[in-house]
């Protein structure tokens, strides 16, 4: 069979009106608001520290050298803040490796679609960024607490550990699957009558994330709760790091190798493993 | 053949390049509009995670249309209670004069989009990324991960279908 098959865009003997529904459906595209607010929901793992971001190892993105790219990279991290998800730059660089992401977003070219995602972006996430930033933060402070009250079993199932990303047989049907959960409840704020208590997989582990430092119990509470709700989340080998680092600054270290113990198992070729290996030998 | 990934392909610049591309892909492929953004974002976690394994076999495009097919697949099958809101079509009834030709073309789209939802998932998906997003049908047998052969077959079937829609709404 040749690949020359005449589509019915191109075909004037195609049954009338199919044509027409095919090439505008060709044009049917997000409105500038609708790219804004999914940049917003992704601004953490767009890697955009924002001009006051947390910044990242290397981030010169958030330096504002004054090129176009520099300028929307800063928006892109603005607008991670109007969702609620503050501290989202420290933890996705921490997960990305670094500098990778916030270093090559300057490398951009000229294609449409990306000059209007640029356009939306740029333009959308300064005006609305300090509004909503105060706002979120109250919600999201409340959800750290409440999950830091609820004790939770720190015997993770093997099958928790990591994404499933089973070498054989395992695709992304399997992968994406739990980030569906992550993403159904649509932000912090929002209320929603089937998942009321659902909080967002990314604003969990940010929050698992963010709480490292000062209350490595909270944070161990909340990876355990990212286990629970997202036991093959996305984001599910990024938990488990933040559950070796918790135990090991709570002193457990035993605890900690045995988790690190089952996520080998699990995930022995994990670039997370490294990341939980290199915690360990501190 | 290989094309080293290197960083020209970081989150940041794949979602430049293609967050529009994703959506309308999702949405041909049956995603409801009041959920395509949560799907999007899911796409891109996605691709978030895999795309230190992409190795350039594929176009950056191709390789995304298949996180899309089987993003929309999951969703589909756990979404069929919400079906009512799946549905934007131009209502019925509300033809006017003046607006005639728009909304021939109005009902025309929406006659495609209900054609889109009778297909199953594995026509659908060929349908879209043949007719709507202009992949060859190389390309599409690679994305879906099926043979060629199959391919076509599931295009011929697709367009019987649409057709089929379509000449039913003029009877």
């Amino acid at each position: 069979m040749s690949d020359d098959l005449l589509k019915w865009v191109d075909d004037p003997e195609a049954f009338e009106g199919i044509a027409t529904a095919l090439r505008d459906a060709r044009e049917d595209l997000p409105s500038d608001e609708q790219v804004a607010a999914l940049a917003t929901k992704l601004g953490p793992l767009l890697g955009g520290g924002g001009p006051g971001g947390a910044g990242g190892p290397g981030s010169p993105g958030s330096g504002g050298t004054g090129s176009a790219g520099a300028g929307s990279t800063g928006s892109v991290g603005g607008s991670a803040t109007a969702a609620g998800v503050t501290g989202g730059t420290k933890l996705i660089v921490g997960m990305l490796g670094g500098a990778v992401l916030v270093a090559s977003i300057a490398t951009w070219g000229v294609v449409t679609d990306r000059r209007r995602v640029e356009h939306i972006v740029g333009s959308g996430g300064g005006s609305s960024t300090t509004q909503s930033e105060n706002a979120a933060a109250e919600p999201e402070a409340a959800q750290a607490s409440e999950a830091a009250e609820v004790p939770r079993g720190l015997d993770t199932p093997e099958e928790t550990l990591g994404v499933p990303e089973a070498p054989r047989g395992h695709t992304e049907g399997q992968e994406h699957a739990p980030a569906k959960q992550a993403t159904r409840p649509r932000a912090p704020a929002a209320t929603d009558d089937e998942a009321p208590e659902r909080i967002p997989e990314l604003t969990l582990l940010q929050q698992a994330q963010d709480a490292l430092g000062r209350a490595p119990g909270s944070a161990l509470a909340l990876a355990d709760r990212h286990a629970r709700d997202y036991p093959r989340g996305a984001l599910a080998q990024e938990r488990e790091v933040v559950a070796v680092d918790a135990l090991l600054r709570l002193g457990r270290r035993s605890d900690a190798e045995a988790r690190a113990s089952r996520f080998r198992a699990v995930n022995p070729g994990s670039s997370q493993l490294r990341r939980i290996e290199r915690l360990l030998a501190q | 053949m290989t094309v080293q990934h290197t960083q020209a392909h970081d989150l940041g610049t794949v979602f430049r390049d293609h967050a529009p591309y994703v959506w309308r892909v999702l949405r041909k492929l049956g995603v409801p509009e009041a959920e395509v953004e949560d799907l999007c974002q899911e796409v891109f976690v996605v691709v978030h995670r895999k795309l230190p394994e992409f190795e350039g076999r594929s176009a950056l495009t191709t390789w995304l249309y298949g996180i899309c097919v089987r993003t929309a697949s999951d969703h589909r099958r756990r979404a069929r209670v919400r079906k009512e809101v799946v549905t934007d079509r131009v209502p019925e009834g509300r033809e006017s004069a003046p607006q005639a030709k728009d909304l021939a073309r109005r009902q025309a789209r929406a006659l495609l989009d209900s054609a889109l939802e009778t297909l199953d998932e594995d026509k659908r998906a060929v349908f879209v990324l043949f007719e709507i997003e202009d992949l060859t049908m190389n390309e599409v047998a690679e994305s879906i991960g099926c043979p060629l052969q199959t391919a076509y077959s599931r295009l011929y079937a697709a367009r019987d279908v649409v057709q089929r829609h379509f000449e039913r709404s003029v009877r």
